[in-house]
């Protein structure tokens, strides 16, 4: 067994950094390469104590080991230099927990590496002045004709696009999922008088509520003021907002109420005031201008105009009733992953039906020749011919037995004989039960 | 479905090695990339994918800004962390965020990193996404055989 000189002296002479931080929070030991490292005087870092609070020093705030590895768990962290705001140069750590025979941790050894070369001091870059020619070019793909179709019910949606975009109130876009409400927050910003700043899109699908916070509140986050003044935000849209806790709605509703808020566009299935998950005044105050975003079955007659938009690819002419016979629960998402799929099996050739998913297929078939009328069934005959049916077995699983059978049929004895009579069911040791 | 992936353009290895284990016990796919310009190609595959690409917007190089909104156009279901390694003033990085987020990222991510961040980023994203493609929630992972059902036993044989 090595005592514990022995690995003293190993991880002395090693070239990585190594610390050993105890149970009690505090250093315990470290090597020269790790005193070269980060520039430290053991003599007087002997004892330390490592935490993640405030109260601790830079450094002891920067070599605390994660709760994960408290927990029992390996961990990596990167995390800059405890004299820098951020990296490069990056420490890479590495913490091993050591847990003791009987489980308790005794201590973790930290190895530290570094990452990346210390930049000169220089004044801090500013952002790339191209950075406006990106906007305004990503900007661009965004116009009404994203979304004008042919159909009566594409007319009447581009319409109400149109004037949501003219305004500054709310708007909160309604549609199934799939539907393109992600693309008509986009064209009612871009098209609307916030065109000018940012369209930041906060999706609770996905993005946990800290996360979100973070990003839109916390350290750089997108709604802080500017050097410009103000912010950079000129549309918050927020798909389904429901799925927020409702302190954070909360939250949002304050922010979004000050005067130099950005503008809101809100998304949902359901519309706002029939979302229980709301808060009173969130749905009150941004359902302003609600909009139903038209599902692709409400628009058979723009699928030549979708397909158009989603692929260069030509289409047979047997193929249009196949598309039109499926009602695209997925709405244009579905759509455009079908068309996408069938191009690349038809190769060179027009999209043909038998380039279409089979459930296609079978579902135009289906609705070319449908069934004919189903026969009426009376339901009190069939309810006799089950209870028959249960009569039967019963009395054959008990031999005639009428006393058994009524017992497993959990009904009186006199009731079954009765039915029994009704019926005419014979026996089942051939005379009567 | 095929398997989900994660595609990872990144500097250094520092993030992919973060999410190694996360994505192995969820079986993600990990791609590495070093070049910006492939992770298109990577995303023409029918499988749900998140791409964490790392970019720093002080570099002499210029921005590829352009890309985030290709990107972000092209594969509107595959959602996009940028993440920001670069020392930008505190004061720039509100406009930095929301340019970037403008041009159709998902999530901006400033140091320091974190191993839970990064798993939460990446597997909330992804669950979304499977749910997108497929309609449901992602399979759970497998039950851990060293947990202790604590609902097992004293009430079968009853």
């Amino acid at each position: 067994m090595a005592s514990a000189k022995s690995w003293r002296s190993f991880f002395h002479a090693s070239a990585t950094a190594v610390f050993v931080v105890g149970a009690s929070r505090r250093l315990r030991y470290a090597n020269p390469a790790w005193e070269l490292l980060t520039g430290g005087d053991w003599s007087k870092l002997r004892g330390l104590r490592l935490s993640a609070f405030r109260s601790a020093t830079p450094l002891g705030q920067t070599l605390m080991p994660p709760p994960e590895v408290w927990a029992g768990e390996t961990a990596r962290v990167r995390r800059a230099p405890p004299d820098a705001a951020a990296g490069p140069p990056w420490w890479d750590f590495t913490f091993v927990p050591l847990p003791g025979p009987d489980g308790k941790l005794l201590g973790v050894v930290g190895f530290l590496t570094q990452a990346g070369e210390r930049a000169t001091r220089r004044t801090p870059a500013k952002l790339p002045a191209d950075i406006a020619a990106a906007q305004a070019d990503h900007a661009r793909h965004y116009g009404f004709e994203l979304l004008t179709g042919t159909s009566t019910a594409g007319e009447r949606f581009v319409n109400l696009v149109r004037v949501a975009a003219s305004t500054i109130a709310p708007v909160w876009l309604v549609g199934e999922r799939g539907s393109g409400k992600t693309l008509t927050a986009r064209v009612v910003h871009h098209q609307g008088p916030t065109r000018g700043k940012a369209f930041v899109a906060a999706d609770a699908h996905g993005v946990q509520p800290y996360l979100l916070d973070a990003m839109l509140f916390g350290k750089g986050g997108a709604t802080l003021p500017t050097p410009q003044g103000g912010s950079a935000v000129g549309t918050l849209y927020l798909h389904d907002p429901g799925l927020l806790p409702r302190d954070f709605q909360g939250k949002l509703a304050d922010y979004l109420s000050k005067s130099a808020a950005p503008r809101v566009v809100c998304a949902s299935v359901v519309p706002p005031h029939a979302d229980a998950r709301l808060i009173d005044n969130f749905a009150t105050r941004f359902g302003v201008l609600e909009v139903r975003v038209p599902s692709l079955r409400g628009r058979l007659d723009d699928l030549p105009w979708f397909t158009e938009r989603v692929t260069p690819h030509p289409v047979a002419d047997a193929t249009w009733p196949v598309l039109a016979a499926h009602d695209w629960p997925g709405n244009l998402r579905e759509f455009a992953d079908t068309l996408r799929t069938a191009a690349v099996r038809a190769g060179e050739l027009p999209i043909a039906p038998e380039h279409l998913p089979r459930v296609l297929r079978e579902r135009h078939l289906l609705a070319a020749n449908p069934l004919p009328q189903a026969r009426t069934m009376a339901l009190a005959a069939v309810l006799e011919a089950v209870e028959r049916r249960m009569i039967e077995d019963a009395l054959l699983a008990c031999r005639g037995n009428a006393t058994a059978a009524a017992k497993r049929l959990d009904m009186p004895r006199a009731t079954l004989l009765r039915r029994v009579e009704a019926f005419r069911i014979p026996a089942a040791d051939g005379g009567t039960p | 479905m095929k398997y989900p992936q994660v595609v990872m353009c990144t500097l250094d290895d520092a993030l992919p090695n973060m999410l190694r284990g996360f994505l192995h016990d969820h079986r993600w796919l990990l791609t590495e990339l070093r070049q910006p310009d492939a992770i298109a190609a990577q995303l023409k595959s029918p499988r749900p994918g998140v791409v964490f690409w790392q970019l720093d917007p002080t570099a002499d190089s210029p921005v590829p800004l352009g890309l985030v909104g290709e990107l972000s156009r092209e594969f509107p279901d595959a959602p996009l962390v940028v993440v920001s390694d670069a020392k930008l003033p505190v004061e720039d990085r509100p406009a930095w965020t929301a340019t970037v987020l403008d041009l159709g990222a998902k999530y901006v991510l400033f140091p320091p990193f974190t191993r839970l961040v990064l798993e939460d980023l990446a597997g909330g994203l992804m669950a979304a996404a499977i749910e997108r493609l497929t309609g449901g929630p992602p399979e759970p992972l497998p039950a851990d055989p060293e947990a202790i059902d604590l609902a097992e036993g004293g009430l079968a044989d009853d």
